[in-house]
């Protein structure tokens, strides 16, 4: 499960929930510790 | 009248319309407001007018779970309550908070946020501030917000009222007052009984009694109440000292941040992006940092991302961008696991089990910042307006600091209002179910605790409990 997909499903016990990509706008990634986005590196 | 049970052989009157057990910010304000309308009310403070350690260490207590401030120290037991030491931050609850049934009833307030509203502009008048929030949508595709949080000099209760009760023809005040057992015929409660510090027991008759005495005393003397008289003055199996709730306050990371995120403001998710996202209310901070911080920054920033340093470098050699550390303060999830107790083997001076308090914060609060964090940063990427470095616990599955703020002194819930005895101690009027008179004020009857400060919240509901005892 991706980190951004679990939000209250963890307490609703239904990971299954459709929850919209929070980043859905613009790709991340983390690389040591910071938010990047494409053409950062 | 103020009374000093120390110095009293017997209490010069015995019965009063209302008993209130507590004088903090709720029983103060409760007092007063139902002493206006004709009441006589009978006001009983544990602790005398000053700190004293025979009072404070009633509150000794153990704390089970994740690591929390000492339960002696996180609140204070004299006139004026923890407000002798509060901060004064106030903000009231969001209309979000009160929409939060999709995620189960355990979230449902038995009231509208309308019902506090009305109360809303009294309430800051007591705290010395006004009742206008500078709002601002700073991002619609994020749904982002800016929000105001007032910090006027923190409000003493006990010294800000203390000649008007004094003064009062219709306000008895009891200092050292313990309250040790109540009493009463069938479900309703006719007296208390309280001990001074020289074991000297007082009774107090009343039409009407209001615990007031703090966001896990309401609890532990709830708790103690029904193991002496199990059913007689609350109904079974009421889930008392449960759905016990704090503020998380943790440092999620550092920050480059450019002007338009000006450090010592405020965002946080708007109520409809929550809602999509499924996640709580958590409140966002930048605070600038000194001491090099923004070229220790971008130096680091540089070694990671060369493309995105070189800009911030470039902004910072401008001094358009700075260091910052990344805060949060946020709602946590109402569990039934997260409880106060009473200790087994640890009593008071009176007798009274001390508190136990369960606590842990769980993977769905982890979660709200997380979500929060990650809508902010989407903004922050989209505009150019900085980068976040988070901390590994943040996105990864690492433990929660244990050398940070950790939370806000602010104890919510243990005996919730609602409309279901499943889910709470009060009804929508704060009476204990199952009790004729018996009723609670404070942060305890929170259903949720959103993200602000309880104190202005909590001074709404006593209005409100004021109007329904007048």
């Amino acid at each position: 499960m991706n980190r951004r997909q679990f939000g209250l499903g963890v307490l609703l016990g239904t990971f299954a929930l459709k929850i919209p990509f929070v980043g859905a706008l613009i790709k991340t990634r983390i690389k040591s510790g910071w938010v990047l986005k494409d053409g950062d590196v | 009248m103020l009374f000093d049970l120390n110095q009293l052989s017997e209490a010069p009157r015995t019965a009063y319309d209302v008993c209130v057990v507590g004088a903090g910010a709720a029983g103060i304000v409760l007092a007063l407001k139902l002493a206006g309308r004709g009441k006589k009310v009978a006001l009983c403070e544990a602790g005398g007018m000053e700190f004293t350690a025979e009072s404070q260490e009633c509150y000794n207590g153990e704390v089970i779970g994740d690591p929390y401030f000492d339960l002696d120290i996180t609140r204070l037991r004299y006139f004026g309550g923890s407000t002798n030491h509060w901060g004064g931050w106030s903000r009231p609850f969001e209309p979000i908070d009160f929409d939060r049934g999709y995620l189960g009833d355990q979230y449902v307030w038995p009231i509208s946020l309308d019902e506090l509203t009305k109360y809303l502009k009294e309430a800051s008048s007591i705290i010395d501030t006004d009742d206008a929030y500078d709002d601002v949508l700073v991002n619609d595709t994020h749904g982002v917000i800016r929000f105001e949080i007032k910090t006027p000099e923190p409000v003493r209760f006990g010294k800000k009222y203390q000649a008007e009760l004094e003064n009062s023809a219709d306000v008895d005040v009891f200092l050292n007052a313990n309250l040790t057992d109540i009493a009463g015929t069938g479900s309703r409660v006719t007296s208390a009984t309280f001990a001074s510090y020289q074991d000297r027991a007082f009774e107090i008759s009343a039409n009407t009694f209001v615990f007031a005495m703090g966001g896990i005393e309401n609890s532990r003397q709830l708790l103690w109440l029904r193991e002496k008289h199990g059913t007689q003055f609350m109904d079974n199996d009421l889930p008392i000292g449960r759905y016990w709730m704090e503020h998380p306050h943790f440092t999620l990371g550092e920050a480059l941040v450019s002007n338009p995120i000006s450090t010592g403001q405020f965002f946080a998710l708007t109520g409809a992006r929550q809602r999509e996202l499924n996640t709580l209310n958590c409140g966002l901070r930048v605070e600038e940092q000194s001491g090099g911080a923004t070229k220790r920054l971008v130096k680091d920033l540089m070694c990671v991302a060369p493309t995105v340093g070189r800009w911030a470098m470039e902004l910072a050699g401008r001094n358009l961008i700075c260091g910052a550390r990344f805060r949060a303060a946020w709602e946590q999830a109402p569990t039934f696991d997260n409880r106060v107790g009473l200790s087994a083997t640890k009593k008071d001076r009176f007798g009274v089990p001390q508190s136990e308090l369960h606590w842990t914060i769980s993977e769905v609060d982890r979660n709200t910042a997380r979500t929060a964090s990650d809508v902010f940063n989407q903004w922050l990427l989209d505009d150019d307006l900085g980068r976040i470095r988070l901390d590994e616990w943040v996105y990864g599955e690492g433990e929660f600091p244990t050398h940070d703020e950790i939370a806000g002194h602010h104890h919510m819930g243990g005996t919730r209002m609602s409309a279901s005895k499943r889910y709470g101690v009060v009804d929508a009027n704060c009476k204990v179910f199952g009790s004729d008179n018996l009723y609670v004020a404070g942060s305890s009857v929170f259903v949720t605790g959103g993200h602000n400060n309880p104190t202005l919240p909590l001074l709404q509901l006593t209005l409100r409990l004021a109007d329904h005892l007048s």
